[in-house]
């Protein structure tokens, strides 16, 4: 029914006249609403994306999530636990107070206090930080525990606050007070579940917006989104669904932007047990221990048909956990091919020649399209022989259970926030305990890619630390720990006249959408 | 009538309670929030940390007991995403609802009682055919699809109407309602007919049927024999009959308009109570869902209230009593 509609609505896209789009006011349509208006109280996505039209970090993620100077111009190791910021100069708040050391200080000091209640908080961006220091009005230096090479990827994550509103209850800005940050737009208003009003910050220190107004309006149902855009109630929307995609991409009035996503779609396979409840050999043991058992599972996965037929298009095979481009990224890792007789050799030298039982979980409202993804790769299992059957579930229900090991075989999504490679390997496929391999659900363990890994993270001068990411990321995919099978692609649409470079990380920046 | 006010006020209060032990152990068993909200990262710690300030550490009983004296004194606990009150959540979302509601309500009867009473009158004319068939479709259509199709053809394709949010808001006694404004009003026209649709229909077949059944009785014969107008008979002796089973079919449409418009409010992206708990749902807010079901039943028992009312008022053999 969905579809059908959808197609409607298509339909009437070819009569819609263009609609000339004005310079000073921009309407955004998008995908996920807002939680907070405190920068600092939840990590979530659409969280993030709506702060960093506000706010700036010392330093900022650039549309490739690369480290780019932000507030900071540029810093310095001055021993291994030891970091010196040089600030920005001449940069104001949006209530026109100067930025300064003070104002990090502060800043970093407020994260624990907006973290009360927090679901998900920010601490761990800030836990390797023992103290931080105002030198002088520009500069600050700050100490670590341990070598953090990864110090400034955490810093991005952090938004700059005045320090006079370090006292600042998240409450408190929800309610709209004190929302000042030193970014390209002022908060304006803010209606929950509705709509966010922004304005121009003319004084932003890397030039003015485009936009005197923007106002980012919220559609979580997709065909509402689309319907929006289609109607020129917006100027731009974010995730176009994939069944629309190609149309819209046909469209005279439209244009479409499509950049690969930080986010992997993954299968992750229980390693742990030698009895697996949802997966069973002919002598009852637990198959998937067998790493040729888990080669023939890559080998038998067709991950082009998978992007083209099921995604439309939107996705690009993965044959690793960050996509090209990014810090670790190991060129030499080749996509596994679609190799169903290999695949079949490989079942029958690990000793099941006949398959075995498998029941494979998904969620089904969590990721774009993953329980049709889910069910076009328990038909590729099928096709080598294993008897398997897909079950898919809410995410609310799924989660917990897959935390719970109540299943086998899974399918996740990890996106990279941080950037480089770390920000996977570690919470996937590191030996599960108390403060690593948290997401590691397979509980796939290899002391040697724990040791590389670790090794990396200490590592503070930039090229050997890529190596030895390399090198484990080279490790895991060898044992596949976990298979990879896409990264997702982030599409926008806009009208003509418009341009959006698009994101790896799926945020929707008004500063970065500019006329033509 | 007082006594009757009390009896159903502590039937209410029952209701109230037996619903939080249901909605409290369901919750309990779906899932772990923390396991949704907290990203897959976390240490022990941090996850421990979490689930202490979330006071999700204790039994469930210790827990419901805390929710239940926390609730007393007026407070359905804070929302674990947004960090506020639930019940503030929820209220500054209902407005919005409401009057989507109210609008859809006044629709459905301002078109189908008319419509309902011509069918009722003349069974067999091509109108009243025409009116039975639409009120057939409005019945099968899935309110999903209509409103999709309804925004191609209103907003997409004609441009008249905008294709969804909320319009100008003015504040009526601090109240923000759309509907005294020019903009507003066309932004609550597609959904509210959206969501009235169905009602429409429900109103014309509920009234034709009690027309037709109304004008075989006595009554009206004898009024037609004593020489009452025409209009007289179907308006208020007829009407008045059909009104009964009218109203408790309303009555108990309009809790669910109220409750479960989550359908037309996502389509449309109207700001309203029902995607408030969707969202809720699928990130596992244990208060926000909870706050919102204790409010839904406070509101069927107010209806409900409120039908019986009126009932006695429209027919005068019903007495309320307490008992």
């Amino acid at each position: 029914m969905k579809r059908v509609a959808s197609a409607a609505i298509l339909a009437a896209c070819a009569t819609l006249a263009p609609s000339l789009v004005s310079a000073q006011a921009l309407t955004i349509g998008l995908a996920a609403s807002t939680t907070s208006m405190d920068p600092q109280f939840y990590v979530v996505g659409p969280n993030s994306a709506m702060a960093r039209n506000i706010f700036d970090g010392l330093v900022n993620q650039d549309d490739k999530q690369q480290i780019q100077p932000a507030l900071a111009v540029s810093w310095r190791v001055i021993d291994d636990t030891t970091w010196e910021f040089s600030l920005r100069e001449g940069v104001t708040f949006h209530d026109g107070s100067a930025f300064t050391a003070e104002d990090v200080v502060a800043s970093l000091n407020r994260v624990p206090m907006a973290s009360r209640n927090s679901p998900s908080s920010f601490m761990p961006y800030v836990k390797a930080i023992t103290s931080v220091a105002a030198v002088d009005p520009l500069t600050v230096r700050i100490t670590t525990a341990e070598p953090t090479p990864l110090l400034p990827n955490d810093l991005s994550r952090i938004a700059m606050l005045p320090a006079e509103d370090a006292e600042v209850t998240t409450e408190e800005m929800n309610a709209g007070k004190g929302v000042i940050g030193t970014g390209p737009f002022k908060f304006v208003s803010w209606v929950p579940d509705s709509e966010v009003k922004v304005a121009r910050n003319d004084a932003y220190w890397a030039g003015p917006a485009a936009w005197e107004d923007v106002t980012f309006k919220i559609f979580k149902n997709n065909s509402a989104r689309v319907a929006a855009m289609l109607s020129g109630d917006v100027d731009m929307i974010e995730s176009i669904p994939t069944a629309d995609t190609r149309r819209l991409k046909t469209s005279d009035d439209l244009r479409v932007v499509s950049v690969a996503g930080n986010r992997v779609m993954y299968l992750h396979m229980d390693q742990g047990r030698e009895v697996s409840p949802f997966a069973t050999g002919p002598d009852g043991k637990n198959p998937l221990r067998d790493e040729r058992v888990r080669r023939a599972l890559s080998l038998s996965l067709n991950r082009e048909a998978i992007v083209d037929r099921i995604m439309d298009g939107q996705g690009v095979p993965a044959g690793q956990l960050v996509p090209e481009g990014y810090f670790g990224y190991d060129p030499s890792i080749a996509v596994d091919p679609y190799d169903p007789a290999k695949a079949k050799e490989l079942l029958a030298e690990a000793g099941y020649p006949d398959g075995f039982k498998l029941t494979f979980h998904a969620s089904n409202d969590r990721y774009p399209n993953d329980s049709r993804v889910a069910q076009a790769i328990g038909q590729f299992f099928s096709r080598i022989g294993i008897d398997t059957s897909v079950e898919t579930l809410p995410a609310s229900v799924y989660f917990s259970r897959a935390s719970n090991l109540e299943f086998s075989f899974i399918m996740g999504g990890a996106a990279v926030e941080t950037g480089e490679a770390s920000g996977v390997l570690g919470p996937l496929l590191e030996t599960y305990g108390d403060s690593a391999g948290r997401g590691n659900r397979g509980r796939y363990s290899n002391p040697e890619f724990d040791a590389t890994l670790q090794q990396a993270r200490q590592t503070l001068d930039d090229d050997a630390r890529r190596e030895l990411l390399q090198k484990a990321t080279r490790i895991a995919m060898t044992d596949l720990g976990v298979i990879p099978v896409f990264y997702l692609a982030n599409t926008w649409a806009l009208e003509n006249g418009l341009s959006y470079p698009g994101r790896s990380d799926g945020y929707t920046l008004a500063y970065e959408v500019r006329p033509e | 009538m007082s006594g009757y006010l009390f009896s159903r006020l502590l039937q209410t209060l029952v209701t109230l309670f037996v619903m939080s032990v249901l909605v409290f152990g369901g919750l309990h068993m779906v899932g772990n929030p923390v396991d949704v909200l907290l990203s897959p990262t976390a240490t022990p710690a941090e996850r421990l940390e979490v689930i202490r300030s979330f006071g999700l550490d204790q039994p469930v009983w210790v827990q419901y007991g805390i929710f239940l004296r926390n609730a007393l004194s007026g407070d359905l606990g804070n929302s674990f995403v947004y960090n506020q009150p639930a019940l503030h959540l929820i209220l500054q979302r209902m407005p919005a609802t409401l009057e989507l509601a109210a609008a859809a309500l006044v629709m459905a009867l301002a078109l189908g009682l008319p419509l309902g009473i011509y069918a009722g009158l003349r069974p067999n004319g091509g109108l009243a055919k025409a009116i039975m068939a639409f009120s057939i479709l409005g019945f099968s259509l899935p309110t999903f699809w209509i409103g999709l199709v309804m925004i191609m053809v209103f907003a997409v394709q004609l441009g008249w109407l905008p294709s969804s949010g909320r319009g100008d808001t003015v504040d009526v006694f601090g109240v923000p309602l759309s509907l005294f404004t020019l903009d507003g009003l066309a932004h609550i026209a597609l959904p509210a007919f959206n969501l009235a649709l169905f009602k429409i229909s429900l109103v014309i077949r509920i009234t034709r049927a009690g027309v037709l059944e109304t004008l075989q009785l006595d009554f009206v014969r004898f009024a037609r024999a004593k020489g009452l107008p025409e209009a007289r008979i179907v308006l208020v002796h007829v009407l008045k009959n059909t009104l009964i089973p009218l109203i408790t079919v309303i009555g108990l449409e309009l809790g669910s308009l109220i409750a479960f418009a989550v359908v037309t409010e996502t389509i449309f992206a109207w700001p309203g109570m029902g995607k408030l708990i969707i969202d809720s749902i699928a990130v596992l807010d244990r208060p926000v869902i909870l706050a919102y079901l204790m409010i839904t039943v406070v509101m069927f028992s107010v209806i409900n209230l409120a039908v019986d009312i009126l009932y006695s008022i429209v027919d005068p053999r019903v007495r309320l009593e307490g008992n």
